[in-house]
């Protein structure tokens, strides 16, 4: 028989799930004329595009994010600690806006050439190419990278260092034997995920004109109105997804790569030389131009702005994104929060892959996302009309709908956080307060709850943020003339206003940093 | 009938519990026994309603709270619980986990009896952390006697406690439960510490009860070779089990002829294991002895039955 707690789970699941069948469904079948034009023409590009803006933005992150890893875990020199908090920091940058800021700086009527005619050099460099578009992804997305190895690389350090250099390896023998081999797993799996962003991502191929599969998923929707086209690239775009994930789940295999934790103090070797001078080339780099720049350019362009810090449509765009990224991210945490406490409660098989295939939404493009909502939400308005229940499109182009996708988008985050953090926690506590009189709910609110209360918080923070920053899906699905801090972003770069982008971009950037410093000092990371 | 069992079974991938009967009375502390995976913490988890059986009844204190149609849920089947890991809560202070399941949540005078009977008097404030291994296992059960439980279950409650501490905890431990009069369960892999503790013990085997009986009806009576062996040296002749301190080791007269086959120095004494000659048959029998025997050697051995 199937409890309560469990039907709940089971009926989200189908929620969350049913866009994405949708886009499937309808890919399926006969070819329409755009599909075959597409194919003949255009599609081996988009397919091209985005294999290699895949392959090389995974590669330049695996440089940076592993290379800062690796010198901020086993080195010690001057101002390492600054550069560990530093070296995130792009994280608050979203892709877009830095790919808006490089193309202002690169103009051709601004500071770049500005300084190059100066100096004589007539020359103009043409950053609107796939070379920019995969250096500035990789600014923005290294952080991953770096979070999540600087992470296996300082659980590993304290617990395997000491053991393998006393058995005669030297440092760099350890590392490379012992060290990285362990570090797989996180090395694979944060590369997994900037390949997948790396296929959402919207707003710079559009703006850089890179013909890859997600502004094509688009285009192909809302330019061509081609719905059936759209679908078929978005399942394209999804097996790449898969693609990403199957090498992933492969790479783990069966090895175990558990470590149990260490408090072991580790020495950290010192930096000297040419090499302290090439470690402070090569950390300043991201930093420079993955977050200092653009904070410098930002800073700029909205001082000439500030007048409309205070003005009213800007605050209203303000209270827009906050309240759409909180309210999302509090319903994320409590879904999440009740489907997690059932598979610990009822584990059967079903329940413990619930998250998993609830976490499904998160590997999608936001493209994919974005047309299945559609689609889903406009077959339920027909429904609602056909039986009279109302006259005029009820879900299409509401709130609601947005909510539903940033659900569905972002679900993931929320469930990894509640399942790890209830790992943390011996089902014996609930077993206790079961007899000791208390039903599952009251044991929930009693006990789980409150001793998860820091996680929550954490992952609401990470939701919270990964809405705040999100493109694709806010542009399409947002309510009529309802404009967030990204949408407002999106909507002036595109009418070549770029500076007056600054002041949303700073909004973006000023609420990203307060949670992304609590979790850095916090060393939740 | 405190507590009463009848044919419960239970099966995961494979029968785990087959057919188990058991009737507690008031006041008894059982002990139930057996090698890891013989299916006594599930029995007790059964018991507790944390799993359900698939088949088979269990009445606490008379009313039914398992069969076909009815699983009463666990906060409501009026049992306590302690755990290996004692499971206190982390963010609550003593006073507070003990009144957890406790309606007046004011009640300083039962909190302040319930450390009186575990000797942590002044312990309200504090937290199980800052706790020792032994005071968060006597907070547990204090915890658990606040709810005034029909029945105690008590998960291997001495595996997490250092072996120097256990022999002290486990009378505390004792002393409590008996001062309390409560009926007690235990679960437990220790045969020294079940026949320590218990009025009657339930030796389960391959998910069946294999004895269900006092400590030394067990250990002089034991109804399988498993329980026999289980509970420390078992020699037999025939299916007659002989225990150590039935079996005397004469050089010169006895009644049954023996010879060495090899000797282990255990320190204190010495391991020997011999043969027995009884009616032209030889069986193995392993004893102890103060002095050293030589390879071979022969000697005489005189049993007692109890």
């Amino acid at each position: 028989m199937i409890n309560r707690w469990s039907s709940f789970s089971y009926i989200l699941t189908i929620l969350l799930l049913l866009p994405i069948i949708l886009v499937i469904n309808h890919a399926l079948g006969s070819e329409t004329q755009t599909l075959i034009h597409l194919k003949e023409t255009v599609l081996s590009e988009y397919i091209s595009s985005t294999l290699i803006l895949v392959v090389a933005v995974g590669f330049l992150t695996f440089i940076l994010g592993v290379g800062a890893a690796y010198l901020t875990t086993f080195y010690h020199f001057r101002f390492v600690n600054v550069f560990v908090f530093a070296l995130a920091l792009p994280f608050a940058v979203p892709t877009y806006i830095m790919g808006y800021i490089y193309s202002d700086i690169f103009g051709y009527f601004n500071h770049f050439h500005i300084f190059l005619r100066s100096m004589g050099i007539k020359e103009y460099f043409n950053v609107l190419n796939i070379y920019s578009v995969i250096i500035i992804m990789s600014l923005a997305l290294y952080p991953y990278v770096y979070l999540i190895v600087k992470a296996s690389f300082e659980k590993s350090k304290s617990a395997l260092l000491n053991p393998a250099l006393s058995l005669g390896s030297s440092r760099k023998k350890v590392f490379f034997k012992i060290i990285l081999p362990l570090s797989r797993p996180a090395i694979v799996g944060s590369l997994a995920l900037v390949m997948m962003e790396t296929i959402s991502e919207y707003g710079i191929t559009e703006y850089y004109n890179i013909k890859t599969l997600t502004p094509a998923i688009f285009n192909t929707w809302f330019g061509l109105h081609d719905s059936k086209s759209a679908t078929y690239l978005a399942v394209i775009a999804m097996i790449m997804v898969l693609i990403v994930l199957g090498i992933e789940k492969y790479n783990r295999g069966k090895a175990s790569y558990k470590i149990e934790s260490s408090a072991a103090e580790v020495k950290k070797q010192s930096l000297k030389g040419y090499k302290l001078y090439m470690s402070y080339f090569f950390l300043s780099l991201p930093v420079l131009f993955g977050f200092l720049i653009p904070l410098i350019w930002i800073a700029v362009y909205s001082y000439e702005y500030t007048v409309k810090l205070l003005d009213e449509k800007f605050l209203a765009i303000l209270t827009n994104s906050l309240y759409s990224a909180s309210l999302s991210a509090f319903i994320i945490m409590i879904l999440a929060f009740v489907v997690a406490y059932t598979s610990r409660i009822f584990p059967t098989m079903v329940n413990r892959y619930l998250s998993k295939i609830l976490s499904l939404g998160f590997t999608m493009p936001g493209a994919v996302i974005a047309i299945g909502i559609i689609m889903l939400f406009t077959d339920i308005d027909k429904w609602l009309i056909e039986h009279y229940v109302t006259t005029s499109l009820f879900l299409s182009g509401s709130f609601f709908t947005l909510l539903f996708a940033y659900v569905v988008r972002f679900f993931a985050i929320g469930i990894n956080t509640v399942d790890s953090s209830f790992e943390r926690i011996s089902f014996n506590l609930n077993k206790a307060s079961r007899s000791l009189g208390y039903s599952y709910f009251k044991t929930l609110l009693k006990v789980e709850l409150p001793l998860m209360k820091n996680a929550l918080f954490f992952g609401f923070i990470l939701v919270f943020m990964a809405t705040l920053k999100e493109l694709p899906l806010t542009l399409v699905l947002r309510p009529f003339n309802y404009e967030t801090l990204t949408t407002k972003a999106y909507t002036l770069a595109n009418a070549q206003m770029l500076h007056e982008t600054a002041i949303y971009a700073l909004g973006i950037i000023v609420i990203s940093l307060i949670p992304l410093t609590i979790i850095i000092v916090k060393r939740h990371v | 009938m405190i507590l009463e069992l009848k044919q419960l079974n239970k099966r995961f991938d494979k029968p785990i519990l087959k057919n188990i009967d058991l009737e507690i009375e008031q006041g008894q502390i059982i002990s139930i026994l057996g090698k890891s995976g013989s299916g006594k913490s599930t029995l007790l988890n059964i018991i507790a309603g944390f799993e359900k059986a698939n088949s088979g009844e269990l009445y606490i204190n008379d009313q039914v709270v398992f069969n076909k149609k009815k699983n009463t849920e666990p906060q409501d089947r009026n049992i306590g619980f302690v755990f290996q890991n004692y499971a206190l809560f982390p963010h609550l202070s003593v006073e507070k986990n003990l009144l957890f399941g406790v309606k007046n949540k004011k009640n300083k005078v039962l909190v302040k009896e319930l450390l009186e009977m575990v000797d942590l008097e002044g312990y309200e404030k504090k937290y199980p952390h800052e706790l020792s291994g032994g005071e968060q296992q006597r907070i547990s059960i204090a915890r658990v006697l606040a709810t005034d439980p029909d029945i105690i279950l008590l998960d291997e409650p001495f595996s997490s406690v250092d072996t120097l501490l256990k022999t002290q905890i486990e009378k505390d431990l004792l002393k409590i439960i008996k001062k309390s009069g409560k009926t007690a369960i235990f679960v437990t892999h220790d045969p020294k510490e079940a026949m320590a503790i218990s009025d009657k013990i339930a030796f389960l085997e391959n998910g069946e009860i294999a004895q269900y009986d006092t400590a030394q009806n067990i250990y002089y009576q034991p109804k399988t070779k498993a329980v026999a062996s289980f509970f420390g040296i078992a020699n037999f002749i025939e299916e007659t089990c002989y225990r150590l301190n039935q079996i005397t080791l004469d050089k010169q007269e006895g009644m049954y002829k023996a010879q060495v086959d090899h000797a282990i120095f255990r320190g204190e004494y010495y391991e020997l294991h011999i043969n027995v000659m009884v009616d032209q048959k030889q069986y193995p029998f392993v004893v102890f002895d103060y002095h050293d025997f030589h390879r071979e050697e022969e000697f005489y051995i005189s049993l007692l039955k109890s």
